[in-house]
């Protein structure tokens, strides 16, 4: 595990952000991390990236333990606030020299190093401009640029789809792939669970300072993979054929209607197909019912 | 190169700017030399001194306070916290490269007063003088700037820049009269020192310290932790620095000791006192050293606690030292009642806590300031005209004659707001454990 939280409990004046938490995040993968406003998503990715210090509990990343040593795991952990800032008065050239040089690579080397995350980030062309000058995706671009410049183990996003049109965001997405195929891992907090559910592998959900439930995306659809099955006409052999059938269950039938879940895979659905074909259930539509990671978000929320 | 400072060095020096800078004071001292026909050369050198005033010390001051109030208010301070520069790279890189533009307009300056003055002989002098004057200035803009992070208040830069214009303008009048320092003496530890370069000397020490406790600031807002050994030397410091100009006095030879527990009991006292209203002081820090102390790790809570702790606790044994001095050997004069002044403060820190524990602490320092505005002046004065003596006595147990009365009183009081702020922590802890 790349990063290991345990027992983390942040408090504000009058309030507990984060209520004795604790979670861990394989290398390599995209965590979503979603919730309410107020769930303590930005407290909890502070607190990950050393900005703030939380009342108890150790957060350890790549081994390093991030409340004993936060410099050393800033050189880890790239991170983008959802409030981000950039130095309007200088040019985003100079801006990203000034972050690489900050972020300890070496002057002869900063060139190499802002080329190949322009590049990542489709703004080698802008380089000359000053943030003032681009529109919002672009400085959005900038700041991202900014924080994995120096090629961090772990990326910390807080929000970064906020204002962005559905075109920036494909490419956002785009570029979070890309990310996590060089070997970084991503956690990114979002309220847009359809961007999401394109390039996030994991799922933590947090409300109320606690950790609801923290899931795979993939097993999440799988787990949910439920099929719908409409009739011409209403059919009494249908009953039958549903409950008599080891690998359906969660079965439902509604006059020339049913859902139900389905286990394994397409060859199970094809023996399914042709039993009900052959028995001569008049079948005009048989399809899964597909969830996407909305549902899966909102039936966990309010189980 | 520190990052930091290139960064300034590209944002500061634009061509324009290079040459706008000796443009305009060449013409200031054009129009001086136009103007002032006959004494134009010692006019022209003053007139620089006071440029570069104007330029290095109040511009360059409030430059420094801007560096990192623009960082918050353009959120750029996240970008520099997460990155891996160090404490000591951020520090010199804000405190010069946020001035350098000052320093720039600055060295015009003093290189056009060292081409004019008629008293060339002093120029060296007058050159480390001003320059440290300048690192002083800029580096308590920055200091400042840096405290009322800390003390997370709403960053009022204004604020800042009134406190940074009133002691630079108080700060002025010494640098002016800097030369008829040169010949006068300062005696310090039974020798004589010419008092320019006493003050010169003192004027860099000064500086020096202000760097560290910028870079103790900037480290711990990096969240670099460290044990309070630097406060601590400062605390040594000041207290030696103090008795040298009293320790050969014939008043004082009688008691060394005295004298030295006497300084250590103000300069400990007025640090905590002056420190407890630039602290951090919400209830979560107390919450977290709290936890700390339950779970045994003492050396977290030792760098955790705040200077003003350290200042007030080390003063606690003072006070009671100089309380025994006092009755033994009749010289109240000196120490008159270190208890009572010692419970008196322990009261106040009491009061502020309280206020700051509150569920809305909007405004508590302007709050418990009032309150003592009221417990210092108001009452006490309205009382004495009343002719309610031993209420007035009471209120402000300062006025009471009778040191064993006035220290039971002050206790009183002391413990009365220690209990009120115990059981609003208590409450408050309550409510964030249900």
């Amino acid at each position: 595990m790349l990063i290991n939280v345990s027992n983390l409990t942040f408090e504000y004046t009058g309030f507990r952000a984060l209520n004795n938490i604790s979670f861990s995040i394989p290398s390599g993968s995209i965590v979503a991390l979603v919730g309410p406003n107020g769930a303590g998503k930005t407290t909890l990715l502070r607190c990950l990236s050393a900005l703030e210090q939380p009342l108890n509990g150790t957060i350890l990343i790549d081994g390093i333990d991030v409340l004993e040593h936060p410099r050393a795991c800033h050189r880890k952990v790239g991170y983008l606030s959802d409030f981000f800032g950039l130095y309007d008065r200088l040019t985003v050239k100079q801006c990203l020299f000034f972050v690489a040089r900050a972020q300890g690579i070496k002057t002869q080397d900063c060139a190499k190093a802002i080329l190949k995350v322009s590049r990542q980030l489709n703004i080698e062309d802008r380089l000359e401009n000053t943030p003032v000058e681009l529109s919002r995706g672009l400085r959005q671009r900038v700041a991202i640029a900014q924080a994995i410049i120096h090629q961090p183990k772990v990326v910390l996003l807080d929000e970064p789809a906020s204002g962005l049109d559905p075109e920036a965001r494909h490419s956002l997405a785009e570029l979070f792939l890309e990310l996590q195929q060089q070997g970084m891992t991503l956690l990114v907090s979002s309220h847009i669970l359809s961007e999401l559910e394109a390039y996030s592998s994991d799922m933590l959900i947090l409300r109320q300072g606690r950790i609801v439930e923290q899931v795979s995306i993939h097993e999440k659809s799988k787990q949910l993979k439920t099929f719908k099955l409409v009739l011409s006409h209403s059919s009494t052999a249908l009953r039958g054929i549903l409950f008599n059938t080891p690998m359906l269950s969660h079965i439902t039938i509604n006059d020339k209607q049913a859902t139900f879940k389905l286990d394994g895979g397409v060859n199970n659905q094809q023996q399914l197909l042709k039993k009900l074909v052959e028995q001569q259930v008049p079948i005009c539509e048989f399809s899964p019912i597909t969830t996407n990671l909305q549902d899966a978000y909102l039936s966990t929320v309010q189980s | 190169m520190n990052p930091e400072f290139q960064r300034y060095l590209q944002l500061e020096f634009s061509l324009a700017r290079m040459v706008v800078m000796p443009t305009f004071l060449g013409i200031i001292f054009s129009l001086i030399y136009v103007l002032d026909g006959n004494g134009y050369q010692k006019t022209i050198a003053n007139t620089a001194l006071i440029f570069y005033t104007l330029i290095v010390l109040f511009w360059g001051a409030k430059q420094a306070a801007n560096s990192l109030f623009e960082e918050i208010n353009n959120h750029t301070w996240d970008i520099q916290k997460t990155s891996a520069i160090s404490a000591w790279s951020l520090t010199w890189g804000k405190l010069l490269g946020s001035t350098l533009y000052n320093w720039y307009g600055g060295f015009i300056c003093l290189a056009i007063y060292s081409y004019m003055t008629p008293e060339p002989f002093f120029t060296p002098l007058i050159w480390v003088y001003f320059i440290s004057a300048g690192i002083f200035a800029q580096s308590s803009g920055l200091l400042m700037s840096l405290l009322s992070l800390r003390s997370e208040r709403n960053l009022n830069s204004s604020f800042s820049y009134l406190f940074i214009l009133l002691s630079l303008f108080l700060f002025s009048t010494l640098l002016f009269n800097y030369l008829s320092f040169l010949r006068s003496t300062a005696h310090w530890y039974g020798h004589s020192y010419n008092e320019a370069n006493f003050i010169s000397i003192s004027l860099c020490l000064a500086c020096g310290w202000c760097i560290i406790g910028i870079y103790r600031l900037i480290a711990e807002a990096l969240r670099i932790r460290s044990l309070p050994w630097v406060w601590i030397a400062f605390i040594v410091f000041s207290t030696t620095y103090t008795i040298g100009f009293f320790i050969f006095e014939e008043f004082f030879k009688k008691d060394i000791t005295h004298l030295i527990i006497g300084a250590s009991f103000i300069i400990l006292s007025t640090s905590g006192y002056i420190l407890l209203f630039l602290d951090e002081n919400n209830p979560m820090l107390a919450r977290r050293l709290w936890i700390y102390a339950q779970q045994q790790k003492w050396q977290r809570f030792i760098q955790e606690i705040p200077c003003w702790v350290i200042s007030l606790s080390l003063a606690l044994p003072c006070a009671f030292l100089l309380t025994l001095f006092s009755s033994f050997e009749n010289i109240e004069e000196i120490t008159p009642i270190p208890l009572v002044i010692y419970f008196l403060i322990i009261r106040d820190a009491s009061l502020l806590l309280y206020f700051n524990y509150a569920l809305n602490p909007k405004n508590a320092t302007g709050l418990t300031l009032l309150y003592l505005v009221c417990l210092y002046f108001l009452f006490p004065v309205i009382l004495f005209n009343l002719e309610f003596k031993l209420l007035a006595e009471f209120v402000l147990p300062l006025l009471d004659e009778n040191i064993i009365s006035a220290s039971i009183i002050a206790a009183l009081q002391a413990f009365f707001v220690i209990f009120l702020l115990f059981s609003r922590w208590k409450k408050r802890m309550n409510q964030m454990d249900c």
